[in-house]
């Protein structure tokens, strides 16, 4: 199911293009959308939200066009701000229940889903309580409750661990796994931090400066093949077995990439039988010991670090 | 076999939600009343609610002191409830001094701690939250603007001393309300428009303040020092405001000078003021970053 549909989306400020000419989909499930700061992120979701109009291009959420269909579209999704800033004085429960019934939850029904998506989220205990008086762990608690609370199709999740130590952004990423894969509810989060993406999103869209650099389900980018690596074991008696596995691979034919003295070696053709076998041979030949021989797969530091841009 | 005390929920789910959605009309009726609720201090502590509650407590505190000096002491103190009673209706100084408090309060605390990133991203958009910040702060207004005068309009009926028939007391009390609902709504806007530029609460009212006061003296000093005439007392909304209700309850005028000025000449400056204040709000507004 797709969920948004992006073609030629493009945005420009001024003299600065944010978004360049995007062009992408988006499945069901938890997506990921990375990018340093400043990669059009927000500029993006602001889009996706009906909030801003792009300079070209057209965007779809959920079958919908959020510029025309902007207040019917925000009523089946939320969206949780990157900033920490909360009404201080208002107790959590008063909170996410306004925000429900803005969502368009009847009085009642909101009451009740507020104070069920706070257990949900684990503050069940502090509903009562002041935002002010909360932890920055709670408070992108309650950021995400009242993103809940109305049972969005689709959520926007600007940076939600930002701010969090290790145990509570782990806490924060269950907790999001755990409504997309048990709620159906699917969401969209937004993050500089490639390894909580890689643990949590079934999709990504990086985004860099602007520009697409990757976007589809994160199995199939990161399981593309990155070719071979071999590491060998450094043996005393025979200080030149790497160098003479290096240079048979290359008089092959292959490329082999080795920083100066490592004792790694990496082959990014696309592997096979054939080459396996090969090295094998040359390995034996040379005299060499191996360590570990992988088909390496990119990560998603790969991907981004491989961009053209 | 467990007991009540050591009973415990450990997982009350999460409902999906069949019902009908409530459109942007309950988006916003439940943003104007979370407003109210925040201009009158309620579920916050006793300090936020001590101004705006003084100021209502001394408007209808003023009225109230005039029924009970006449319902107990009776027709030899009926004099105190012969003046129109537009008359009633707050003065100009307190219901700016309302409007400087509770404007900024409505609008400013949304930029300040994040919620109207929040709001846009419901169904509300930037009109349709101006009108509900709008709703709510002129309605508070009209507390202060309409209650002490129907309050006041009431006593002299109950004590015979009010319209004369039935159709005369709904004329007056029609153009009670409508002078009291188009000069509330004023105040709002104007409120709003001059409290939209900052996110800090107490600069945002000196500013209202400020607005009001410069115009007070640069117009009542024109019009002293020079020739120009009576019709530069139009540049001073608040004034220009009140004796524009004045005129539409057949009130005397608020400031003797200002009964120089034609009724249509006044009915423009009002209506200036309104748009020029709608305009400065709506393309503030319209400039504003929603995330």
């Amino acid at each position: 199911m797709e969920l948004i549909t992006v073609t030629n989306l493009t945005m420009q400020f001024g003299e600065q293009r944010a978004l360049d000419n995007l062009g992408f989909s988006v499945q069901s499930g938890v997506t990921g959308l990375v990018g340093a700061n400043g990669a059009g992120k927000t500029t993006f979701m602001s889009i996706a939200l009906g909030l801003r109009k792009p300079t070209n291009g057209s965007i779809r959420v959920l079958g919908l066009e959020p510029i025309n269909d902007g207040a019917k579209l925000r009523s089946l999704v939320s969206y949780g701000p990157e900033r920490n800033i909360l009404p201080d004085e208002m107790p959590a429960v008063d909170f996410v229940k306004h925000l429900a019934e803005v969502r368009g939850m009847p009085r009642k029904e909101a009451r009740n889903r507020a104070s069920d998506v706070l257990w949900l989220v684990g503050l069940g205990e502090e509903r009562f309580r002041a935002i002010g008086t909360m932890s920055t762990g709670q408070r992108q608690r309650v950021k995400l409750a009242q993103a809940l609370a109305a049972d969005p199709k689709l959520v926007f999740l600007d940076e939600p661990t930002d701010g969090l130590d290790p145990l509570a952004r782990e806490e924060v990423l269950s907790l999001i796994r755990q409504i997309s894969e048990e709620y159906g509810i699917h969401v969209m989060l937004s993050s500089h931090l490639l390894e909580e993406v890689e643990s949590i999103c079934d999709n990504i869209v990086i985004l860099n400066a602007g520009q697409l650099i990757a976007a589809g389900q994160l199995d199939s980018l990161t399981g593309q093949s990155s070719g071979l690596e071999i590491e060998f074991v450094k043996i005393d008696d025979r200080p030149d077995a790497i160098d003479a596995v290096e240079i048979a691979l290359q008089k092959a034919g292959l490329t082999v990439i080795r920083e100066p003295e490592s004792p790694i070696l990496r082959i990014p053709d696309g592997i096979d039988q054939t080459l396996s076998d090969l090295v094998r041979d040359v390995v034996a030949d040379a005299g060499a010991r191996l360590q570990r021989m992988e088909h390496r797969r990119h990560s998603l530091e790969d991907l981004i670090l491989d961009s053209p841009s | 076999m467990s007991t009540s005390e050591n009973a415990k929920i450990l997982d009350r789910g999460y409902r999906k939600f069949d019902g009908e959605r409530l459109g942007v009309w309950s988006a916003i009726r439940s943003t104007a009343w979370q407003t109210t609720r925040s201009i009158f201090g309620l579920g916050r502590k006793a300090r936020h609610k001590f101004f705006p509650m003084s100021i209502i407590g001394i408007v209808y505190l003023i009225v109230v002191i005039q029924l009970a000096v006449v319902f107990l002491f009776g027709e030899e103190t009926a004099e105190f409830l012969t003046t129109n009673s537009w008359e009633q209706v707050a003065p100009a100084i307190v219901m700016i001094l309302f409007a400087a408090l509770v404007a900024p309060d409505a609008i400013a605390r949304d930029q300040k701690n994040g919620m109207f990133s929040l709001y846009m991203s419901t169904p509300l958009t930037k009109p349709t939250y101006i009108a509900a910040k709008t709703l709510s702060v002129a309605g508070s207004i009209l507390l202060i603007t309409f209650g002490p005068a129907l309050l006041y309009l009431l006593g002299k009926t109950v004590k015979g001393m009010g319209p004369d028939g039935v159709g005369q007391w709904f004329e007056t009390f029609g153009r009670l309300l409508l002078a009291c609902v188009l000069i509330s709504l004023f105040l709002c806007l104007f409120g709003l428009a001059f409290s939209c530029f900052t996110n800090r609460r107490a600069i945002a009212s000196i500013v209202v303040l400020l607005a009001y006061m410069v115009t007070a003296v640069v117009s009542m000093t024109l019009f002293e020092e020079t020739d120009i005439g009576a019709n530069i007392l139009l540049i001073n909304p608040i004034e220009t405001a009140y004796e524009f209700g004045a005129r539409l309850c057949n009130s005397p005028p608020v400031v003797s000078e200002y009964g120089e000025i034609s009724t249509s000449l006044v009915t423009l400056g009002f209506f200036g003021w309104f748009l020029a204040s709608c305009l400065i709000l709506f393309s503030a507004y319209q400039k504003r970053e929603a995330i």
